[in-house]
């Protein structure tokens, strides 16, 4: 097994944001210290579908106004978007085989794995949709999926080829993963690493919640 | 239902973006509300997850189902894709 160089995992740092897991990390310190206000709970219902209201109204405003991802869209080849289908769906069917496995209900194991990386978005859909624990496996799973695709990348690339290293990449392939995928695989993936990944960025949103829905 | 809800709110997002119906200071900072809105939803439900004394507990546990559904989902993406791949000479 390759062993990553220091110099690949201090890349890798780098491109990892912190940001999201320090923010999850100060709220779980705030909740486990015990000066949340009475009546918390209560309000996260209500809070946390107003919240994703705006998520997702900012989501499409973004997106919207990005002229060069619309151009990136409209040149999209029919096989260019087999990837991030292929992805998806291979990423759901391992996740329900070695999530039932090790004791999960189905419809979690196929709604986390559908994260595809994509851990802050996937915790969220989860919390609203099956509650705190799954949300945290949720979490938890696609926050590894990340760290290990970035920093396994090499092994990757030689095991399952390069169209395979963009699949394993999932949500990532667009940026945290990308430089990652250019190095081991070559420039010319990077487009098409690109492009999975913003095609599977618009479809995780919706798939997380409705897999949940349906095989729970 | 919140699933529709949320397509909505996707397609008017896009639509308002992409006529450019919102005023250019405001629009320039949809990035920053859509961060603002991920830390903000993080942080609560991190807030939540915290109060959850039993959860924290059984964090290692969960942590290690997690972790095996990180790899049958990258091994999935990364064989179905590479399947794919093969089929039209990638």
């Amino acid at each position: 097994m390759a062993v990553p160089s220091s110099a690949v995992l201090q890349e890798a740092a780098m491109a990892f944001d912190a940001k999201p897991l320090l923010i999850l990390l100060a709220g779980t310190a705030l909740g486990a210290s015990g000066f949340l206000p009475e009546g918390f709970e209560a309000l996260m219902g209500p809070l946390l579908k107003g919240a994703l209201v705006l998520l997702f109204l900012a989501i499409g405003l973004d997106m919207g106004k990005e002229e060069r991802l619309w151009e990136s869209l409209r040149s999209l080849k029919p096989s260019t978007l087999l990837m991030p289908v292929a992805a998806l769906i291979g990423s759901v069917g391992g996740g329900i085989l070695v999530g039932v496995a090790v004791g999960l209900p189905v419809g979690l194991a196929a709604a986390a794995s559908a994260g595809c990386g994509y851990y802050s978005i996937t915790m969220i859909l989860l919390k609203e949709a099956a509650g705190i624990e799954a949300a945290t496996v949720g979490f938890l799973a696609n926050l590894a999926r990340e760290i290990l695709i970035i920093v396994a990348m090499p092994l990757v690339v030689r095991l399952f080829g390069k169209s395979g290293a963009v699949g394993a990449a999932g949500a990532t392939a667009m940026d945290t993963a990308l430089p990652f995928i250019v190095c081991s695989a070559g420039k010319e993936v990077a487009v098409f690493s690109f492009l999975s990944g913003v095609v599977l960025t618009l479809l995780i949103p919706f798939a997380v919640p409705l897999l949940y829905r349906l095989l729970s | 239902m919140d699933i529709l809800l949320f397509a909505l709110c996707l397609v008017v997002g896009i639509a308002v973006g992409r006529r450019r119906l919102l005023p250019k200071p405001l629009a320039d900072r949809s990035s920053l509300a859509l961060t603002g809105a991920i830390y903000l939803l993080l942080f609560l439900i991190g807030c939540e997850l915290g109060s959850y004394r039993s959860l924290l507990s059984e964090m290692g546990g969960l942590g290690l189902r997690a972790l095996a559904l990180c790899l049958g989902g990258l091994v999935g993406s990364a064989l179905l894709c590479r399947l794919a791949g093969s089929r039209h000479g990638l």
